[in-house]
C-alpha cells in the first residue's frame, strides 16, 4: 500500500493519502475515532505480519 | 369459483355458499397442517391466512403462494438488485476486502470481483470462486428483535448475523435467524467450489420469504438511500464539469463546500478521488492544481468541507470553483459507511 501523511493547513490536522491505482486517491484524517484510520491501521499491521 | 349477483327472497344452497362465499373469503387456520386438515383439496383462488406466521397465502392451482407477510417490514436491504452504482464499479473487477463495487455491497475477502450485464431493472451477478460480498445494515434500519428471513436467487450462499458476533456458516436460501436488534446487521454471500449467481436478495421480518421487492419505489429513492453511506460527484460528458464553489483559505489551500441532498449517516470519513491534476480551482481566469484533497473537521452529516490542498498561488479569499479538466472520469466521493 502506498500512502502519505499530509498536513491540513487550516487546522493543523493529520490526513493520510492512500494511492488506490489507476490514478485515484483517498485521502481521511488520521483520528483513531475515524473508522477509515482504524481499518488503515489494521491493514498496515497485517500487511506488516505478512512481511514478517 | 365464480362471482354471482344475489336477489332479494334468492334461496341459498349450500353449494353456493361454499363456492361463492366459503372458498371466496380469506379462511383463518392455526398453521398450514391444519390448513391441510380442512382443505384438502383447495380451489384455485382460494386465499388463506395463517395465524403462526402471520401470513396470507393464495392457492394457484397447484400450491400456496405467500402473497404478503402481514408482520413483515418489506426487504431491508439497499440495492438489493445491485443497479445503483455510483462507484462506476465495472462487471468483474477484483476488490480488495473492504473495496466496495456497486452501492452498498463491499468485498468481505481479497480478490472478489461480481460479473454481471448492466440492466435498469436490475440483474443477477456473478461472485468469483473464493470471492465474498456483504452489504452492512444500520442498526437504525433493524425494526427490532425478531425472526428475520434473507432470501435470493442464485447458487451462492449466504449468511445473516450481528456485526461483532461470530458469523454462522454459510447456507442455502432462504435463511432464518433470530436478531435482537442491538447491532448493525451483516448479510453476506459468498462463492466456493466455482462461481455462483446472486439475484434478488432479500432480508425481511418474520419467519417467511415472500416475493423479492425493491425496498424503494424507483432508482431514486435506493440511489437517496446509498447517498445516506456514499456520495459521488462526477465531471460529466464534458470533462469541465463544476463540482462545488469555495475560496481560498490561504495560497496553497482552497475549501470548497458539498451540500449533500441527502444528510448523510456521519461525518463523512474519507474523501476518494480520480486523478489529482485534472482537478482544478478555477477563479473564470486561471486553473489551480493542488497535490491532494482533505476533508475539514468542520463537516457536517449535511455539509461536506473539503480541502484541495498544495495549491501554491492560490489568491486568498477570493472564490474558486471546483471544476475538472478535460477528464469525463473524473470524480471526488465521500464515504461514511459502516
Amino acid at each position: 500500500m502506498i500512502f502519505e501523511e499530509i498536513t491540513n493547513e487550516t487546522d493543523g490536522s493529520t490526513h493520510i493519502v492512500v494511492d488506490l491505482g489507476n490514478g485515484a486517491f483517498k485521502s481521511f484524517p488520521a483520528d483513531p475515532a475515524n473508522p477509515e484510520y482504524a481499518a488503515f491501521l489494521e491493514s498496515i499491521n497485517d500487511n506488516t505480519n505478512e512481511a514478517e | 369459483m365464480a362471482y354471482k349477483v344475489f336477489s332479494n327472497g334468492d334461496a341459498l344452497t349450500g353449494s353456493e355458499l361454499n363456492t361463492y362465499l366459503m372458498n371466496q373469503s380469506v379462511m383463518v387456520f392455526a398453521s398450514a397442517t391444519a390448513r391441510t386438515a380442512a382443505l384438502p383439496s383447495p380451489s384455485e383462488g382460494m386465499v388463506t391466512y395463517l395465524e403462526d406466521t402471520n401470513v396470507l397465502y393464495l392457492w394457484t392451482g397447484a400450491t400456496w403462494q405467500n402473497i404478503v407477510s402481514v408482520s413483515g417490514t418489506g426487504n431491508i436491504l439497499i440495492n438489493s438488485n445491485f443497479v445503483v452504482n455510483q462507484r462506476s464499479y465495472t462487471s468483474g473487477t477484483s476488490l480488495s476486502t473492504g473495496a466496495y463495487g456497486v452501492d452498498r455491497w463491499k468485498a468481505t475477502s481479497n480478490n472478489s470481483s461480481m460479473t454481471f450485464t448492466y440492466s435498469v431493472n436490475g440483474y443477477p451477478v456473478t461472485i468469483n470462486s473464493g470471492g465474498s460480498f456483504a452489504q452492512v445494515i444500520e442498526q437504525t434500519n433493524i425494526p427490532g428483535s425478531g425472526s428475520y428471513t434473507l432470501s435470493w436467487s442464485g447458487t451462492a450462499t449466504g449468511r445473516v448475523y450481528n456485526s461483532g458476533s461470530t458469523a454462522p456458516s454459510y447456507a442455502a436460501s432462504p435463511v432464518t435467524v433470530t436478531l435482537d436488534g442491538t447491532a448493525n446487521v451483516v448479510v453476506e454471500f459468498e462463492a466456493t467450489g466455482g462461481t455462483k449467481t446472486l439475484e434478488k436478495v432479500q432480508l425481511e421480518k418474520g419467519t417467511s420469504a415472500t416475493n423479492w421487492r425493491l425496498q424503494s419505489n424507483g432508482f431514486e429513492a435506493e440511489l437517496a438511500k446509498c447517498q445516506r453511506y456514499y456520495i459521488r460527484y462526477n465531471a460529466g460528458s464534458s470533462g469541465y464539469g463544476k463540482v462545488a464553489q469555495g475560496f481560498a483559505l490561504g495560497s496553497n489551500s482552497v475549501a470548497f463546500g458539498f451540500p449533500v441532498p441527502v444528510e448523510m449517516r456521519t461525518v463523512a470519513s474519507s474523501v476518494d478521488y480520480s486523478t489529482i491534476g485534472n482537478w482544478r480551482a478555477y477563479d473564470n481566469v486561471s486553473e489551480k492544481t493542488g497535490s491532494s484533497f482533505s476533508l475539514d473537521t468542520a463537516s457536517t452529516t449535511k455539509f461536506i468541507n473539503v480541502e484541495l490542498v498544495g495549491v501554491g498561488s492560490a489568491t486568498t479569499s477570493r472564490p474558486y470553483f471546483l471544476r475538472a479538466f478535460n477528464d469525463t472520469a473524473a470524480y471526488i466521493g465521500f464515504s461514511a459507511e459502516l
